[in-house]
C-alpha cells in the first residue's frame, strides 16, 4: 500500500496543468495566394507559387513561359501591409529562347512574427515586371495568412 | 533525467486543457533557397520547423514545517504556501532544465506552538537555484524573511536559507531578533506551465 505522502504528492502533481501551450506545427499559420496568381504579357506567361512561409517572410516562386524569343525581368518587388511597404529583391532579366520555361525565387523578409501578433494577416505582394521592350508593370497578388 | 522532467510537466496533467498561445506562431523557415523540387504544382509547400518555446512555470507550493528557535527551544509548526517562478527557453518543448534559477516569493500562513498564541507568520523571497545531485533534483534558495508585526517594535527582518530535495524541505532562518530558527517538513510543488513559441 503506497503511504499518504505518495498518494498525496500524485494528487497534487495531477492537479497541476499545462495552461497554455504552443501551436503543432500542422497548426501553425502561413501564408496563401487568395487565387492562382497569373500574369499574362506579351510573349511571356507568369505563374506565382507561395512554397515556403515563416517569422522571416514569404518565399515566392514564379514560373515564366515564353512563347516566342522573349526577355522577362521583375525590376522590383514588395509586400505591402496598408501602409507598410517590405521591399523585396530584383529579379533577371531572365533571357527565354523559343517556348521556354524558367523558375524565379524571390524571398520576401519581413518581420513575420510582429504581423501575425498584431493580426495583420492580409497583404498584396506587387512585382513590377518588365517583358521584353513594353514599359513596366505591376503586377499584384493579394495574400492572406492563417 | 531531462526527460523525467519533462514526464513531470505531461503528468501535471490536463494538457488536453491547455489553451493554445499563438503569440509569435509562425514557424522557422529558411528563404535563402527554393523551393528543392520545383516543378509548378501549385499546391507544393516547403514545411516551416518548430521554433522552440519559452516557459513561466509556476510551481504552488504548500508547506508544512516543524521547527524551533522561534519561541526559544519551544516545538513550533508552520503551515505555509509559496510561488515559484521559473523561466525557460528551449529549442524543443521541453518544460523545465534540470538546472536552473528560479524567484520564489511566500508566507507561512500562521507559527502555532504549545501554549503560545498562534502568530502571523513570515514573509519572504527567495532567489533559488536548482540542480541534480545524481539524477534526484535539488533546491537552494536564499532569501530576506520578514515577520510582520504588530509595530515596528515587534516587526522582525532576517534572512532565511532553504533547500528542498523532492518533497522533503529544510529550513533556516536567522532573524535580527530573535536569532536562529530551524525547521524541517513537507511541502508539494504544484506546477502550472505558460508555454508559447520563441
Amino acid at each position: 500500500m503506497r503511504s499518504p505522502i505518495v498518494r498525496a504528492l500524485v494528487l497534487a502533481l495531477l492537479g497541476g496543468c499545462v495552461v497554455t501551450r504552443p501551436p503543432n506545427l500542422a497548426e501553425r499559420p502561413r501564408w496563401s495566394l487568395r487565387a492562382p496568381a497569373h500574369h499574362a504579357e506579351g510573349c511571356a506567361l507568369a505563374d506565382a507559387f507561395i512554397r515556403k512561409s515563416g517569422k522571416t517572410g514569404i518565399g515566392l516562386s514564379v514560373r515564366v513561359r515564353s512563347t516566342t524569343d522573349c526577355t522577362f525581368t521583375i525590376t522590383a518587388s514588395r509586400i505591402v501591409f496598408g501602409k507598410r511597404t517590405f521591399p523585396a529583391g530584383a529579379v533577371g532579366p531572365i533571357a527565354l529562347p523559343g517556348r521556354s520555361q524558367v523558375y524565379a525565387w524571390i524571398p520576401i523578409r519581413f518581420d513575420n512574427d510582429a504581423m501575425w501578433n498584431d493580426d495583420r494577416n492580409d497583404a498584396t505582394i506587387e512585382l513590377d515586371v518588365a517583358v521584353a521592350a513594353t514599359p513596366t508593370t505591376t503586377w499584384t497578388i493579394p495574400v492572406h495568412q492563417r | 533525467m531531462r526527460r523525467a522532467l519533462i514526464l513531470l510537466g505531461a503528468l501535471a496533467g490536463c494538457t488536453q486543457y491547455a489553451k493554445t498561445s499563438w503569440h509569435n506562431a509562425p514557424p522557422v523557415t529558411n528563404l535563402d533557397e527554393p523551393h528543392p523540387h520545383e516543378n509548378g504544382e501549385p499546391t507544393a509547400f516547403v514545411p516551416g520547423t518548430e521554433p522552440g518555446t519559452q516557459t513561466l512555470a509556476v510551481f504552488a507550493t504548500p508547506s508544512l514545517l516543524f521547527g524551533s528557535g522561534r519561541y526559544g527551544d519551544v516545538l513550533h509548526v508552520e503551515p505555509g504556501i509559496a510561488f515559484r517562478f521559473e523561466r525557460n527557453t528551449d529549442d524543443a518543448r521541453g518544460y523545465l532544465k534540470p538546472r536552473a534559477f528560479a524567484i520564489t516569493v511566500g508566507t507561512g500562513i500562521a507559527t502555532a506552538a504549545d501554549n503560545r498564541p498562534t502568530t502571523p507568520s513570515a514573509v519572504f523571497a527567495q532567489l533559488d537555484y536548482r540542480f541534480l545531485a545524481v539524477v534526484i533534483p535539488m533546491d537552494i534558495g536564499l532569501g530576506p524573511v520578514l515577520y510582520p508585526g504588530a509595530d515596528k517594535f515587534s516587526t522582525d527582518l532576517g534572512v532565511q536559507l532553504d533547500f528542498k530535495l523532492t518533497i522533503l524541505e529544510i529550513r533556516a532562518r536567522y532573524m535580527a531578533d530573535t536569532g536562529f530558527e530551524i525547521s524541517a517538513g513537507y511541502s508539494i510543488p504544484i506546477p502550472f506551465f505558460f508555454q508559447r513559441s520563441r
